[in-house]
C-alpha cells in the first residue's frame, strides 16, 4: 500500500473539514511502541503497522481519514495546549497516586473527549477503526462507552453499569472537564489498576500524549499558565516531576547520564514560571543633556545668517531670503554615564523566619524572582547573595550572571537558622560588576542580628536600593525610619502575593515626590 | 471589487448524540432531585434548633419522601446527586443529617433493588444511611460510613465494607446490618430485631432490646454462655512415661 500517496491526498480534504488546523503535512513511521501514531512538535506521524493491520477490515482511505481526525481532534479540542493537559493529569494523579495510572487515566480521558467532539462536528470514519480496534479491559469498556455515547454498534465489553456511569459525564463540557476526570477516574479506577497490575500499562492503543505534541514555545506558555493554575508549589512539582524526562529533553534541566535520571528543578522551574506573570517595571537611569547641538527644525533663512545652516533639499536650490529653509538646532539627549539599567545585585534573607521556597510559595523567592527577570529581561546581569547566618557560613553567591537557571538554583536555596548580613561579602561582589554602579535589592523580614551595621551600610551605598520587607514587626519599622531621608533608597512591604506588582525596581524617591506630597 | 468575495459563512453540521440526550435528562433529572432536597432543607429550616431525636427524624423523613414523590430517578441519579451534595452541602446543613436522611429517602425511594455507593469518593461522611431500608432492598456501602447507619432498619440488607460510626443499627426492627471493620459507641442501641454483625470491634454495646449482635463470630447480644469445652484427656503417648 502507498501509505504516503493515500496521505497526501487526504490531507487538504482533512484539513479543510476541521477549518485549516496550523499543522504540517502528516507522514508515515515505524514505531517501536503498539501504537497507531504519535505527535511531535506538532507533527503528526501515522505507524504503517498499525494502518496495514486495519486496512485489512477497513478501506485504507478511511484507516487514514480516522486517524488523521483524531490527531487533529487532540489538537483542536482536547487537550488543546499543554496548561489544560497539565491540569488534567494533575487531577488524575490525585486521586490515583501511581504516575503509569494518571497518565493512562489521562490519555484515555482525553481520546473519549477527541473522540466525541470529533464524531459530533465532522464528518469522520474514526468509529469503524474502534470497531476493529483490540485492547485490554479499559479499551473494551471504552468502546461500550462509545457505542452508548454515539448511538453505533462498535462490539465493545464493558460492565453494563459502568458504561451507564461513564455515559453521564459530560465530556464536551471544557469547564467541567476536571471534575469530570474524577469521575471518570473514580469509575474506571478497578480497570486502570488491572491494567497496570504488576507492569507499565500499555499505552492506549491510537497513541499516548506527552509533551513531545507541543512545541516549545507551546511548553513555554503552558508552565506558565499551570504554574499560575496549580494549587500550590506541590502539586506543580509534583507533576513536572512526572514529566521530567521530557522536559530535560527540551531543555528545562539536566537530561538523564549514566547511571543518573533526567533532573527538573521543579521548584526553581515554578517560580521561574511564576515571575513571567509580574512585569516589573524597572526605571532607566536618567538622561542627560550631551551639549552636542543636533538639526532639530527648519526656518526661513535670512540674508544675516551663516549660509552652511542652509538646508539644501527644502530651500529647492535656491539661496533666496524668506525661501531657503535653515535648520534650527537644538541641544540633543542621549544616555550619561551609565546607559540603559544597572546590574542588580539580589540579597536574599533564606533564614529559619522566613518560609521555605521549596516547601511553600516563598513571596520573598517570588519577589526575588519578578526582579531578577525585570532585570534580564533588560539585557542586565544579575548577581544573586542568598544568606542566612552568612558569618557563620550560611550562604550561597551566585556571580554577576546572565544565566536563568543558575541564579534561580540560587535563589531557591534555603538556608534556615539566624539571620546576618555578611556586609563584606557584598562589597566584594559588587566590586566583580564589570558595568558601572549595580541597583541592590534586599528581601528580608528585617530581624537580622547586625540590623545597625546594614542601615549604616546601605546609607553609606552608592547606587539605587529597593528593599522588600516581608511582613511588618519591630525592625522594620526601626528600618524605615532610619532610612526616610535617604534619596536612593526605597521600601515596599510585602504581605501577600498580590504586593509583588507593586515594587518599582530602581525607583529613586524623587520620581515619586508627588505621590510623597500626596501621601 | 469585493475582496472578500470568495469568502463564505461556514456554519459545521453537530450532530445529536445520544449522549446529549443522556445528559440533558441527567441534568433534568438531577435539577428536580436538587428542589426536592432544596425544599427539605427549607422545612427543616423553620426548626430553630436540628435536634437528632426521633419526631424529628420522623418528620424530616416524610418531608424528604414526599419531596421525592413524582421524581422519576435511577440508581445512577442518586450517585450524582450524592456527587453534588458532597460538593454543595455543609452551610445549609452543617449537621449533615438532613443530607443523609434526603439519601436515605432516596434510597428508599429508587427503582431498585441493589443500591451501591462508594463512600470512599465523598468528603462529607453522612449519618442515617439505611435509614428505614425495607425489605427487599440492599444498601452496598463501600467504605466507612458515618453515624446512625441503618437506623429503623425494617427488613433492608446493609453492607458497610470500612467502619460505622456510633450508633450503628439503633432501633433497628427487622434485617441484617453487616459492618466490615468496626463501629463506634451505643451500636445496637435500642435494637428491636434484626441482625448486626460487626467484622472488627465494637467500641461500646448500646442498650438492644432484642434481635442479635455479633462481634466477629461471638454473639454478644444476647450474650450466649460459653459451651462447656470437652473434657482434657492426656495423650496416652504423654501420659505413659518411658
Amino acid at each position: 500500500m502507498n501509505w504516503p500517496q493515500v496521505l497526501a491526498d487526504l490531507w487538504p480534504e482533512v484539513r479543510r473539514k476541521h477549518l485549516w488546523p496550523e499543522l504540517p503535512i502528516p507522514q508515515m513511521g515505524t514505531m517501536d511502541a503498539p501504537v497507531a501514531m504519535q505527535m511531535r512538535d506538532k507533527q503528526i506521524t501515522l505507524n504503517t503497522a498499525t494502518c496495514d493491520e486495519l486496512a485489512e477490515s477497513m478501506p485504507p482511505e478511511a484507516v487514514i481519514e480516522a486517524l488523521l481526525d483524531h490527531g487533529i481532534s487532540h489538537y483542536t479540542r482536547c487537550p488543546w495546549d499543554l496548561a489544560t493537559h497539565l491540569q488534567l493529569y494533575a487531577t488524575a494523579k490525585a486521586e490515583l497516586g501511581r504516575k503509569s495510572l494518571a497518565r493512562l487515566a489521562t490519555d484515555s480521558f482525553i481520546d473519549v473527549v477527541a473522540n466525541t467532539a470529533c464524531v459530533k462536528e465532522v464528518p469522520t470514519p474514526l468509529p469503524d477503526v474502534y470497531r476493529h480496534l483490540g485492547g485490554g479491559p479499559l479499551q473494551g469498556a471504552l468502546t461500550a462507552l462509545y457505542t452508548q455515547i454515539w448511538g453505533m454498534q462498535l462490539h465493545g465489553s464493558g460492565d453494563p453499569a459502568l458504561v451507564r456511569r461513564l455515559a453521564r459525564i459530560p465530556y464536551l463540557d471544557r469547564q467541567q472537564w476536571p471534575h469530570s476526570l474524577r469521575r471518570f477516574v473514580q469509575l474506571v479506577r478497578p480497570l486502570l489498576e488491572e491494567e497496570g497490575r504488576g507492569r507499565q500499562p500499555e499505552p492506549p492503543a491510537l497513541g499516548h500524549h506527552s509533551l513531545e505534541s507541543y512545541s516549545p514555545a507551546e511548553v513555554t506558555l503552558g508552565l506558565q499558565a499551570f504554574a499560575q493554575q496549580a494549587q500550590d508549589i506541590g502539586q506543580f512539582c509534583d507533576v513536572v516531576q512526572d514529566f521530567a524526562r521530557e522536559l530535560a529533553a527540551l531543555g528545562y534541566g539536566k537530561e538523564a547520564g549514566e547511571g543518573v535520571g533526567p533532573q527538573v528543578d521543579a521548584e526553581a522551574l515554578y517560580y521561574m514560571q511564576l515571575a513571567q506573570s509580574y512585569r516589573l517595571p524597572v526605571r532607566g537611569v536618567p538622561m542627560e543633556r550631551s551639549g552636542v547641538l543636533e538639526p532639530y527644525s527648519h526656518a526661513p533663512w535670512e540674508a544675516s545668517q551663516p549660509v552652511h545652516d542652509i538646508d539644501i533639499w527644502t530651500s529647492f536650490g535656491k539661496l533666496l531670503p524668506g525661501l531657503s529653509q535653515i535648520w534650527k538646532r537644538r541641544q540633543g539627549l542621549v544616555y550619561g554615564q551609565r546607559e540603559g539599567t544597572p546590574d542588580c545585585l539580589l540579597v536574599l534573607d533564606s533564614s529559619g523566619s522566613m518560609p521555605n521556597p521549596r516547601a511553600h510559595l516563598s513571596e520573598a523567592v517570588l519577589g526575588a524572582a519578578c526582579a531578577a527577570e525585570a532585570y534580564l529581561r533588560h539585557a542586565a546581569r544579575v548577581a544573586v547573595y542568598n544568606f542566612s547566618d552568612a558569618l557563620m557560613g550560611g550562604k550561597t553567591v551566585v556571580p554577576f550572571t546572565t544565566d536563568r537557571q543558575t541564579i534561580y538554583e540560587g535563589l531557591c536555596v534555603y538556608h534556615g537558622g539566624g539571620t546576618s548580613l555578611r556586609l563584606r561579602d557584598l562589597d566584594e561582589l559588587r566590586r566583580t560588576v564589570p558595568r558601572a554602579t549595580p541597583d541592590l535589592l534586599l528581601i528580608t523580614d528585617m530581624q537580622l542580628t547586625n540590623l545597625e551595621d546594614v542601615i549604616t551600610y546601605l546609607t553609606g551605598l552608592e547606587g539605587r536600593i529597593t528593599v522588600i520587607h516581608i511582613g511588618e514587626n519591630t525592625a522594620t519599622n526601626h528600618f524605615r525610619a532610619a532610612t526616610q531621608h535617604h534619596p536612593r533608597l526605597q521600601i515596599f512591604p510585602v504581605m501577600e502575593r498580590q504586593d509583588i506588582p507593586k515594587i518599582v525596581l530602581g525607583q529613586v524617591r524623587r520620581y515619586l515626590g508627588g505621590l510623597q506630597g500626596q501621601g | 471589487m469585493n475582496p472578500f468575495e470568495a469568502f463564505r459563512s461556514y456554519s459545521a453540521t453537530r450532530r445529536e448524540l445520544p449522549l446529549d440526550r443522556i445528559l440533558a435528562r441527567r441534568d433534568q433529572v438531577l435539577q428536580r432531585l436538587a428542589q426536592s432536597y432544596q425544599a427539605l432543607i427549607e422545612e427543616e429550616s423553620k426548626q430553630l434548633i436540628w435536634v437528632v431525636e426521633q419526631g424529628a427524624l420522623s418528620r424530616a423523613y416524610s418531608t424528604a419522601v414526599e419531596a421525592l414523590q413524582g421524581v422519576d430517578f435511577t440508581v445512577e441519579d442518586l450517585e450524582d446527586m450524592c456527587l453534588e451534595l458532597d460538593t454543595n452541602d455543609g452551610v445549609t446543613t452543617p449537621m449533615g443529617a438532613p443530607s443523609g436522611l434526603f439519601i436515605a429517602a432516596m434510597c428508599n425511594q429508587v427503582p431498585a433493588h441493589d443500591i451501591a455507593l462508594n463512600l470512599r469518593i465523598f468528603r462529607h461522611r453522612w449519618p442515617f444511611l439505611g435509614y428505614r431500608l425495607p425489605r427487599g432492598r440492599r444498601l452496598y456501602l463501600d467504605g466507612d460510613a458515618g453515624d446512625f447507619v441503618g437506623a429503623l432498619l425494617d427488613g433492608g440488607e446493609v453492607v458497610v465494607t470500612g467502619n460505622a460510626g456510633n450508633y450503628t443499627s439503633i432501633g433497628m426492627k427487622t434485617g441484617t446490618v453487616q459492618i466490615g471493620y468496626s463501629t463506634g459507641k451505643y451500636t445496637g442501641e435500642g435494637m428491636r430485631g434484626g441482625t448486626l454483625r460487626v467484622g472488627g470491634r465494637i467500641a461500646a454495646l448500646g442498650r438492644a432490646k432484642q434481635g442479635v449482635i455479633y462481634e466477629g463470630d461471638l454473639q454478644v447480644f444476647p450474650t450466649k454462655e460459653p459451651e462447656p469445652s470437652a473434657t482434657l484427656k492426656p495423650l496416652a503417648s504423654a501420659a505413659q512415661p518411658k
